[in-house]
């Protein structure tokens, strides 16, 4: 078995829960308001992230996957936990699939998609086959240098002199209206809602115990960076053009230029994406190959790497006919999905509420 | 202690008190070497003794004056006076006490042992009626005096380096750690080199468990003849399908002596100026002695200028490739402009061009190295210069190419460990294959495939980015920077901390599996 210290978990939940709308946004729907409608979802996120939390901790030794059988019951249960790695398979697909979007059109125009997605899936693998304990210690050296990078955009943008705070007031013009529509529920399902896959590998961790204030403390730091973010890009662009871009944290690196000397850096805002991209990736995976090693009770989980890998490549590939669709999707199908809604709000309320009463049944009679 | 070795022949020999019969097995046995010679006497007319030794590896004074003459001269008396009392045991004290001016001494039953001491250069003094025989030691053969090292050189810091003789090697330790608690074990291995091993340590501060391990993989070597730590390092290392090298090599006493502080295992090899310390991480590769010699903020900023110059000879190149096949527009315009300039008339693609240059640069290097020292340094200075004014006129190549090239060069040469920097260099390659197959993204693919490989090194169950992954700020002062003596944890307290963060916990539980 693998051990991850505190510090390995922190680094893989910030980068994973940061994730990709590194690039893609988050809450572009609030205008000018989502840095805020960002803030409350982190609020309401973390709750739930800390719901996930309990569960594993009123259920120790198993596996977040395993609770549902051993709590509602084989019958019940099982279906429920099934449908998880399925979950998880399917938003790896579209991880996949967001790079095949991205990186052929703006920084390899000629390269043919699968071959990218190809080399993207050959390092994962590699990846998946070393274990999360590589991937911590990977996380660990990397998370300081994004940090770092992006540090050093945020000055570069303030330098290129395209910063405008007029453009985050008049605050609440339109009302809360348009916040709660972002809010819920695609704000709390993106970063937050998806950390479900990091349940599978909190039963890595040395201290379990800490994993509760370890989730809420990255997730905390993803929301107010995603929020800062945000409002940054809202001054730099105003609220039309935020709203209207497929990439606004793209456009933002572009908005970057100094003197004319350092301009168009766009590629190593993809090339950040990639890696957190990856990284998603590589957790959803991870989450997959570790729930089927579960449910089918094999002792080795390497025999899944190869078949789920392709399942990934396949489903990214061919996924969405194009960008638009690909992301309206996001947009407006997968938040009113009853499956997705079931598995990270409804299933694990009640399976919390369940743990808990029955945990505190035990203590009393024992 | 000398170990017991396995030889290629069992003897079926065993010695007798008849010197003339024991003296005709040796014969057998060193059939045909000439540089074995057998010495027959008569000691007083009592007793026939023999002495059996390897000219060229002892001291033929010692031999002439401090063995033959006493026993020659010796007073006849001394054999006779006790008469019938007169046994094995007065006999070898009379021999040890009264007869041989030597310091070491001892007495060997097996024919195996016999023949082992004397290939080592020890003499065999058979004597008749003792059923045992005498290793005198009066080993002397020309060495190599104590030299500046030849690839660890630095401008503030000894001189000294190791040389090929094992023993005055372990003298060059000794003299820097005067204390018992320096230990030294013998181990020999190699089937017919049987070359001697010796494991060093600090008592007291290493963990054992890595002594042990050592210890049970030099156990394990099986192999005709070990002629270079090489050998060694690639049979005891974790992961031998890895670019990365998983021990230290140094040819430094001081160097050895400050990784012994630090907790390490020293490996001193007969025949090699070459000692390995483990475990061997890869910060510590990019670390020299002079260091600790110099005053601390500039070796802090030397430790993180080699850090620019890992990155460089890693990526320049690669990124030179990446940037003008496919993000042209990432390089400010009037610096592109003169790019491209340069670049009009050369007919390769970058990738081309720059392969054609690094391939040029390595077999230039690798030249200066073969050829003889003084013409070494010519070729390399002469041909660089030559080759590379010489095609960028022709059109072969693009100046700034032939900046980024020799950049990478300078930066390669950076590298206090010419084994890590070796690695580095032909992980440029692949590195520049997928920048020009995918730019920029192919780049972070790689890089990502090159961590992850790392991450997965174990250097004597050790990981081998400690302490950056896993993380331990406590041990970060001394890999970016080079914090000063009082800020570094003492002695006591790094030990303490270096338990609470173990880093032989990962062995433990291999172990106990």
């Amino acid at each position: 078995m693998e051990i991850i210290s505190r510090h390995q978990l922190l680094t893989i939940s910030i980068i994973y829960q940061i994730g990709t709308t590194i690039i893609f946004g988050f809450a572009a729907g609030a205008g000018r308001d989502s840095w805020l409608a960002v803030l409350i979802s982190t609020f309401f996120g973390t709750a739930v992230v800390w719901i996930y939390t309990r569960i594993t901790h009123f259920n120790p030794g198993l596996t977040y996957i395993e609770c549902y059988p051993a709590q509602f019951g084989k019958v019940l249960g099982t279906p429920i936990a099934w449908m998880h790695p399925l979950l998880f398979l399917y938003i790896s697909g579209r991880i996949v699939a967001d790079i095949k979007n991205l990186v052929p059109t703006t920084i390899l125009p000629g390269t043919p998609p699968w071959v990218i997605l190809l080399f993207f899936m050959l390092v994962i693998s590699y990846g998946l086959y070393s274990g999360i304990e590589v991937m911590g210690k990977l996380t660990e050296i990397i998370l300081p240098i994004i940090l770092l990078i992006y540090l050093l955009e945020v000055i570069l943008i303030f330098s290129s002199g395209v910063v405008h705070f007029d453009n985050l007031a008049p605050l609440l013009d339109k009302g809360w209206g348009r916040i709660w529509e972002v809010v819920w529920p695609l704000g709390i399902i993106q970063s937050f809602g998806e950390s479900l896959a990091l349940a599978l590998v909190w039963t890595s961790m040395n201290e379990r115990k800490s994993v509760g204030r370890t989730m809420i403390i990255s997730s905390l730091f993803a929301g107010v960076f995603i929020s800062f973010t945000d409002a940054l890009a809202v001054s730099v662009f105003g609220e039309e053009i935020f709203k209207r871009a497929t990439y606004p944290m793209y456009a933002l690196i572009q908005a970057i230029s100094v003197s004319d000397f350092i301009t168009q850096l766009d590629a190593t805002g993809v090339i950040y994406f990639c890696f957190m991209a990856f990284l998603k990736t590589y957790i959803y995976l991870f989450a997959t190959i570790r729930s089927l090693q579960k449910l089918t009770y094999s002792k080795s989980s390497r025999i899944y790497i190869f078949p789920v890998v392709i399942i990934a490549l396949f489903l990214g590939l061919t996924m969405a006919p194009n960008v638009v669709e690909h992301i309206a999707v996001v947009q407006k199908v997968i938040p009113y999905n009853p499956i997705y809604l079931s598995l990270m709000f409804v299933f694990p309320i009640l399976l919390f509420v369940v743990s808990w009463i029955r945990n505190k049944i035990s203590t009393a009679t024992s | 202690m000398v170990q017991k070795i396995q030889l290629e022949h069992h003897y079926d020999y065993i010695l007798s008190s008849d010197v003339s019969e024991d003296l005709a097995h040796f014969k057998t046995i060193f059939d045909n070497c000439i540089d074995i010679k057998f010495r027959e006497f008569v000691i007083h007319g009592a007793r026939k003794g023999a002495l059996v030794f390897l000219s060229g590896l002892v001291n033929i004074q010692t031999i002439d004056f401090e063995i033959m003459k006493p026993l020659v001269e010796s007073d006849e008396r001394l054999f006779q006076d006790s008469g019938s009392g007169f046994n094995d045991d007065s006999m070898k004290h009379l021999i040890e006490n009264r007869l041989l001016f030597s310091s070491q001494l001892s007495w060997f039953d097996e024919f195996s042992d016999v023949v082992e001491h004397i290939l080592s250069g020890n003499v065999a003094f058979l004597i008749d009626g003792l059923k045992q025989v005498l290793i005198i030691n009066a080993k002397h053969w020309d060495k190599r005096a104590v030299d500046e090292p030849a690839t660890e050189a630095v401008i503030r810091g000894p001189r000294e380096g190791f040389q090929e003789t094992i023993s005055t090697n372990i003298s060059l330790i000794r003299r820097r750690l005067k204390t018992p608690q320096l230990k030294m074990e013998d181990m020999i291995a190699g089937r017919l080199s049987n070359t001697q091993i010796v494991i060093t340590y600090l008592d007291g501060i290493v963990d054992k468990k890595l002594v042990d391990e050592v210890k049970k993989r030099i156990g394990k070597i099986k192999i005709d003849a070990i002629l270079e730590s090489g050998y060694v390092e690639e049979l005891i290392e974790d992961n031998s399908f890895s670019l990365f090298p998983q021990v230290l090599i140094t040819e430094r006493p001081d160097r050895v002596v400050g990784n012994l502080l630090e907790g390490k295992v020293g490996i001193i090899i007969d025949n090699t100026p070459f000692v390995i310390i483990v475990p061997g991480t890869f910060f510590q590769l990019l670390q020299s002695p002079e260091d600790y010699y110099q005053r601390y903020f500039i070796a802090s900023a030397i430790r993180m200028l080699r850090f620019f110059a890992v990155l460089f000879s890693l990526l320049l190149p690669s990124l030179y490739i990446a940037l003008t096949t496919y993000h042209q527009e990432m390089i400010p315009t009037m610096l592109l402009i003169s790019i491209a300039a340069s670049r009009e008339t050369v007919p390769f693609p970058a990738f081309i061009e720059a392969l054609v240059m690094e391939i040029a640069f390595e077999s230039l290097r690798e030249a200066g190295v073969r050829l003889p020292r003084p013409v070494g340094q010519a070729v390399s200075i002469v041909g660089g210069l030559v080759i590379g004014q010489a095609a960028v006129e022709a059109g072969i190549v693009s100046s700034p190419l032939v900046i980024v090239v020799s950049m990478t060069g300078i930066a390669s040469f950076i590298f206090p460990s010419f084994q890590l920097g070796l690695a580095f260099r032909l992980l440029r390659f692949p590195m520049m294959v997928a920048a020009a197959t995918f730019g920029l993204y192919g780049i972070l693919m790689m890089l990502l495939l090159l961590l992850i490989h790392m991450l997965r090194l174990h250097s004597f169950g050790v990981p081998y980015l400690t302490p950056m992954a896993p993380l331990r700020i406590s041990g970060l002062k001394d890999v970016i920077i080079r914090a000063n003596w009082p800020k570094q944890s003492s002695h006591a307290e790094e030990l303490k901390s270096q338990r609470y963060h173990n880093p032989f916990k990962r062995l433990r539980q291999r172990q106990n599996r």
